[in-house]
């Protein structure tokens, strides 16, 4: 188990370090990196030019670049936003309550409607054409739709996130417990009497516990992915936001801030959700 | 119980301030007066800073502010200003003619659009304090026009700890969140008042959130969370003029326009033979002459814009060419002319004298419906003469790479921004060896006479101290403009704006800052009481 963790945390790491250097890599080519809107400045003289495109030099030679950064940001310096002109850590530290509470809500709002529904499924498996019919209809009205509909409705804007969700965590849940509720043992349990309740606890759900962990962790990354879309709608200023504008604006130690910082947390939500499935897996293999 | 009556009363006003609220469509990049770029940043500057002259945004003239006279010396090279006695800085501090020497070394010491535009080639204004209360600003050279190009100098604090922060302006800076919004608060220091003496501003606060969605803007706005849009798209204004007509607000024709140029830059990567196309005068003109310049005003725009004319709007009465108008519709004499130039018309289209099929393509930027609606109306004239056009929208920092960097493109449609009145604004624009000359831009000399001619007629009306004579001199500047269209002027927009009805006294000018030109006299409704009381 030690070495599994090891194993686990030397990869998360390796991990970070290749996204954040994809991200850099990734806006440094994006067209449009090293302009500045200020150059259509009539008033703007060549000597003035000269200078703003000098101060973007350092950012040119992207390898150098990035050594740099990632030494900085070992000692807890992601740098200065060339967009905002304040520190990423900063920029961070104020938003991320937002995009935390957002995703929190989000997550306990889709998953639990996830698990009751899927649940109910097994329970009543006449309804199953209903559940399907809402899965295909919600996979299928775009994110930003959703977005829209919660900004001009007024809602919580994590209800729009649980909703982005919902369908695709229904539908693995829905696979996950299916499958169990299938399983030889399970039926047996079923023949001899056994309760509902303890049927889908101990031959349902609890069987597909390791499987839900992964997901859970996959989720993260899924509602992060989701906060941008949601927050950049919305108007909602959180770190999803705040990347997209970094992107936008070419802002090179914010957006490398971003991803290393929004990676280093969903990196550790997938290790803890790995580990504790790994645990699970072996404490039922002991047992 | 009177007593009771009056605290409670008080109490309940103090804790509900007047905060007048609007959106930035972008992120302030500075709020540093000297380095101020942006509009964001221009909006807090106009709000917060206090300078020697004013350029009064109704009569369009410039006034007394910090400055109480001034005389011009020296045949207009140097400037004595006599300044106001007995102000402060926000923070308290005495204003001095020591801090409007400080802020014109400071002119000197940094480099950005708006310190270059009171340069001259290399060489900053310098300021001498010749008296108590006395200030004599030497510039580099003659500079007609001064009043316009210090009605954006801040002055500074030269003892303040604050620096920078310590204003002269109606509001200060209070709050800022990254990404968020800018908070102003009431400069307790501020000198002005109104007509019955009251002291202003009258609202307590200025609340702008940073959003970049118009649409947002829109709904906030409609809901009455915001009481303010400084610019207001022709969609959105047809929708509010329906929903609210008593809030939307037409001032005329703005200082903006919409236009279309050709890449004529000798080392971009085009082929010779486009590169050939876009350098003829007779190709550009047939272009000009080929759109339905009063269509895009009234499809377009939603008729709320005039046709084009040239660099300079008729919206500015003071310096706009009352002898030309905008390009006729003419797109048989067009033909006429390009096949007299070589070009053939086939069933397919139009051919040059080498036999290549004339296409181009227009780059525009992402997201911006009415001028992909343009694009897509160019698209349609044009085809009518038998150019195939594509258009390409970019999201803006591409599209500034294209037309800045790379020189990979062919024809481009913006709009440019005119805030400063003065031609003297527009040099760098109009000067064949500089970077924003956009058609060809770094010419180590002049390429045509034409453009040679430009370049000595702006020079010359930089040096022109009568004020008549500059005008013949940029009238005819317009005049090469219009007979060469290295820029094909297609509209010139209004001036579009919202105000919600609870806020009173409001002025929309055709200068910017067009619906808050006046924040320091708006009042909100329901708040007055409290106002007047103090």
């Amino acid at each position: 188990m030690r070495n599994a963790i090891l194993r686990r945390i030397l990869s998360s790491l390796a991990t970070l370090a290749l996204t954040g250097l994809a991200a850099a890599t990734l806006l440094r080519l994006a067209p449009g990196f090293d302009v500045e809107v200020s150059e259509l400045d009539g008033r703007t003289s060549a000597e003035t030019l000269r200078q703003m495109r000098e101060a973007r030099a350092g950012e040119q030679d992207i390898v150098s670049f990035y050594g740099r950064y990632l030494r900085d940001a070992l000692q807890g310096d992601l740098g200065r936003s060339r967009s905002y002109e304040v520190p990423v850590t900063g920029l961070i530290a104020e938003r991320l309550p937002v995009t935390l509470k957002l995703i929190a809500w989000g997550l306990a709002g889709a998953w639990a409607c996830a698990l009751l529904l899927a649940l109910a499924n097994i329970a009543f498996p006449k309804v199953e054409l209903g559940f399907n019919l809402l899965t295909a209809v919600m996979l299928s009205v775009p994110a930003g739709l959703v977005a829209l509909l919660i900004l001009m409705g007024q809602r919580p804007v994590a209800l729009g996130l649980a909703i982005a969700l919902f369908p695709k965590l229904f539908s693995y849940s829905r696979g996950l417990f299916k499958q169990n509720a299938a399983t030889g043992y399970a039926l047996a349990a079923r023949a001899r009497g056994l309760s509902a309740a303890s049927f889908l606890s101990r031959y349902v759900v609890w069987p597909a516990s390791p499987a839900l962990l992964a997901i859970l962790g996959l989720s993260v990354n899924a509602a992060f992915g989701g906060a941008i879309l949601l927050e950049t709608i919305c108007d909602l200023p959180g770190v999803g936001q705040l990347a997209l504008q970094a992107a936008l604006a070419r802002d090179l130690p914010l957006l490398v801030g971003m991803t290393l910082f929004v990676g280093a947390l969903t990196v550790s939500a997938n290790a803890v959700t790995d580990l504790a499935s790994l645990y699970l897996t072996r404490g039922r293999g002991r047992a | 119980m009177r007593l009771f009556v009056l605290l409670w009363a008080t109490c309940l006003l103090a804790a509900d301030p007047a905060v007048l609220k609007f959106c930035l469509r972008s992120e302030p990049k500075t709020f540093h007066p000297l380095k101020v770029g942006d509009d964001a940043s221009e909006t807090v500057r106009y709000l917060t800073a206090g300078t020697l002259v004013k350029i009064n945004r109704r009569t369009q003239l410039p006034e007394a502010s910090l400055a109480t006279k001034w005389k011009t010396l020296d045949g207009g090279q140097t400037v004595r200003f006599q300044l106001r006695e007995g102000l402060r800085f926000s923070d308290g501090t005495p204003f001095t003619a020591e801090d409007v020497a400080y802020t014109f070394q400071q002119v000197g010491a940094i480099r950005s659009g708006f310190t270059d535009s009171l340069r001259q080639g290399d060489n900053a204004p310098t300021a001498t304090v010749t008296g108590k209360n006395e200030v004599t600003v030497r510039f580099a050279g003659v500079t007609p026009g001064w009043e316009r190009l210090i009605d954006g100098l801040g002055i500074m604090s030269a003892k303040s700890p604050l620096q920078e922060k310590a204003v002269l302006g109606a509001f200060m800076v209070a709050e800022y969140k990254a990404g968020q919004y800018v908070v102003l608060g009431r400069n307790p220091h501020y000198w002005v008042r109104d007509a019955q003496g009251k002291p202003l501003p009258r609202v307590d606060q200025i609340r702008m959130d940073i959003t970049a969605n118009r649409d947002l803007e829109l709904m906030r706005f409609k809901r009455g969370e915001v009481h303010m849009i400084n610019k207001v798209d022709p969609d959105a204004y047809q929708t509010l003029a329906t929903q609210m007509p008593e809030a939307v607000r037409n001032a005329g024709v703005s200082f903006e326009s919409e236009q279309l140029w050709f890449n004529q830059y000798a080392k971009s990567p085009l082929p010779a033979y486009k590169l050939e196309w876009f350098r003829s005068t007779v190709f550009r003109r047939a272009v000009s002459e080929s759109i339905r310049r009063a269509d895009l005003a009234k499809i377009a725009m939603k008729g709320l814009a005039v046709p084009g004319v040239g660099p300079v709007s008729p919206g500015n009465t003071v310096w706009f060419n009352t002898k030309l108008a905008a390009h006729p519709y003419a797109p048989s004499v067009a033909l006429a002319k390009l096949q007299k130039a070589g070009f053939r018309k086939q069933a397919d289209g139009l051919y040059d004298a080498g036999g290549h099929r004339v296409e181009f393509s227009i780059v525009t930027n992402a997201g911006n419906k009415t001028r992909e609606r343009l694009a897509a109306m160019i698209q349609a004239d044009l085809g009518e003469i038998g150019i195939r056009v594509s258009v390409v929208t970019l999201d803006f920092p591409s599209l500034l790479e294209r037309i800045t960097r790379g020189f990979n493109y062919e024809a481009c449609l913006l709009g440019l921004t005119n805030v400063d009145q003065d031609p003297n604004g527009q040099m760098n624009v109009w000067l064949s060896n500089t970077a924003n000359h956009q058609w060809n831009p770094n010419q180590a000399a002049p390429e045509t006479p034409w453009e040679a001619e430009i370049d000595k007629l702006m020079r010359a009306q930089a040096r022109t101290v009568s004020q008549a004579k500059r005008k013949e001199l940029f009238d005819r500047v317009q005049a090469i403009v219009h007979e060469q269209a290295p820029f094909i002027y297609l509209v010139h927009k209004n001036v579009l704006t919202a105000i919600h009805p609870t806020v009173r006294h409001s002025l929309v000018t055709v200068l910017f800052p067009h619906v808050f030109s006046n924040a320091e006299e708006v009042e909100l409704q329901g708040a007055g009481v409290y106002r007047s009381a103090r």
